[in-house]
């Protein structure tokens, strides 16, 4: 029954690859709300029981909406920051953007773990992911909080955690095709919200 | 037609599965359709893989273009500088950069039509002609399907299919491409799949061989599909191999850098036939204002793009299919 299942909301920063997002997700049981960033009033409470900031173009700084929302959700809501929306997560709990000396577009490359932690169950130690980006984080501005996840074969940061909160994030696109373990991971984020 | 009045009308006809043709511009403003067979009494010449409304005929000789006057290079440049400066700062991953070119021709539009090998091509009331080889979407039983064309190179070099499928530049706009169209078909299809990565076509021009580089991307449609057909074409628009992603930047990106609408280049032509929809992408495009003749070509730019390899590109481009 649709009623039982939990309410997941997709911020969506005008991206072209939500919609595969939202197929990975339909294919695990699990639809999708996809709520415009334009559309997005932070003057109203979102009743989420997770939420996914979704990849865009740009820099963070143009999404002040966002860094709104992430003050005011109850802490304890599970959150999936992908690529933008990655980089918002760790900007707003303190890690520095950098620009790019080489930018990845549609390039597929092999991601190594770095901490054993629930999005990774059942997932490779290294596998493959596609990444999209003219952005990355410091991976030596990290504070405290936050806890590196991943790294892929040029070192760049691609996944983070929150130490105690479930907000995690991940520098490449699950979604693409040239990451065959997305659906996986989604299953592994699912399996976060504490749900009946 | 208005925007509503078209996607209304097209929900319509396919509820009632009435056969017809469409063409819609890039910006998604002047769309138009008509019954199928009123086509060619509108002075509408169309072959869409089987189908075609009009008498062959074999010209006197097949046209060519015997001038080709290209934007120059120092201009080109000053575009693609632009759009590297958007690609560095994360605004598009990949965007496609066309300019026309004035060209002169041997015959008129109707000539190049007749003598132009290809499956898919269009004659517009004098307006232009297009001869694309690349098709865009085609629903058969329920199943969508697309077929993205990102990748030129000249046959006629050597090893010139294993350079083209080696090389990690054009690797990347493709699977660019392909997650972009994906994500296109996913607005109305479930169970997406791309069942063909980066296959290769040859296609014959008067001047030398050309290798393309396609994929084949399929999602599954509810049974319904037919009556919101109007509203399915409206969303996938505008066709993700000719714009980049993601799309509604880019576009931005490319209307303040080309600087002149697209108009019907670039847009997308088609058929209901009463039952399945077979389409293309208007590109390999020639125009007529007044007495002069323009052929729109380009290429997409990504961040490993090298600028004088995109201009060349774009010239390689201006050709008619004839043997």
């Amino acid at each position: 029954m649709a009623e039982s299942l939990p309410r997941i909301i997709l911020i969506d920063a005008n991206d072209s690859f939500v919609h595969n997002i939202k197929d990975r997700f339909l294919r695990l049981g699990h639809q999708l709300e996809i709520l415009p960033y334009a559309d997005y009033d932070p003057n109203r409470p979102l009743e989420a029981d997770a939420l996914i900031l979704s990849p865009g173009p740009g820099h963070t700084s143009e999404y002040p909406k966002w860094f709104q929302l992430l003050q005011q959700i109850e802490p304890h809501i599970p959150v999936l920051g992908i690529c933008l929306g990655f980089q918002l997560l760790a900007t707003h709990y303190g890690a520095k953007l950098n620009p790019m000396e080489q930018v990845v577009h549609g390039q597929q490359q092999k991601c190594i773990q770095l901490s054993s932690h629930p999005l990774w169950e059942n997932i490779p130690q290294t596998f493959t992911v596609g990444r999209y980006h003219s952005w990355e984080i410091d991976p030596n501005s990290l504070p405290e909080t936050l806890l590196p996840l991943a790294q892929a074969e040029d070192a760049c940061l691609m996944a983070i955690a929150h130490k105690s909160l479930p907000h995690l994030g991940v520098q490449f696109h699950p979604e693409s095709f040239m990451c065959p373990n997305g659906t996986q991971l989604f299953k592994n984020f699912l399996a976060l919200i504490p749900w009946e | 037609m208005g925007v509503k009045a078209f996607v209304d009308q097209l929900n319509q006809w396919g509820n009632c599965q009435k056969p017809f043709f469409f063409l819609i511009d890039f910006e998604k403003e002047k769309p138009m359709a008509l019954p199928l067979d009123q086509t060619a009494a509108h002075d509408i010449y169309l072959q869409m893989g089987d189908f075609q409304n009009y008498s062959p005929k074999s010209p006197a000789a097949p046209s060519r273009i015997t001038q080709k006057k290209v934007i120059p290079y120092e201009h080109y440049k000053g575009a693609f500088n632009q759009v590297q400066s958007h690609l560095k700062k994360g605004d598009t991953y990949l965007l496609n950069l066309t300019f026309p070119s004035q060209i002169d021709l041997e015959g008129n539009l109707l000539d190049v039509f007749h003598s132009a090998q290809s499956s898919h091509k269009l004659y517009f009331k004098g307006e232009f002609v297009c001869f694309s080889p690349e098709r865009f979407i085609q629903i058969e039983n329920n199943q969508i399907a697309t077929f993205p064309m990102k990748g030129t190179a000249d046959a006629d070099t050597p090893a010139a299919a294993q350079k083209i499928l080696e090389n990690t530049k054009e690797l990347w706009e493709h699977s660019t491409t392909v997650d972009l169209l994906r994500n296109d078909l996913s607005i109305h299809a479930n169970h997406i799949e791309v069942e063909q990565f980066r296959y290769l076509d040859t296609i014959h021009t008067s001047e030398k061989k050309l290798l393309q580089v396609s994929s084949k991307i399929t999602g599954q449609l509810e049974s319904d599909w037919q009556s919101r057909l109007g509203d399915l074409l409206w969303e996938l628009l505008p066709a993700g191999s000719i714009c980049g992603a993601p799309k509604t930047k880019t576009c931005e990106i490319i209307a303040a850098t080309e600087n002149n609408k697209r108009g019907y280049y670039t847009g997308v032509y088609g058929i209901f036939d009463g039952k399945h929809v077979y389409s293309a992408v208007a590109i390999r495009y020639i125009e007529q204002q007044n007495d002069l003749f323009y052929y729109r070509s380009g290429g997409g730019i990504t961040a490993q793009s090298n600028c004088s390899e995109e201009y060349e590109e774009l010239i390689q481009k201006i050709y008619v299919p004839a043997i």
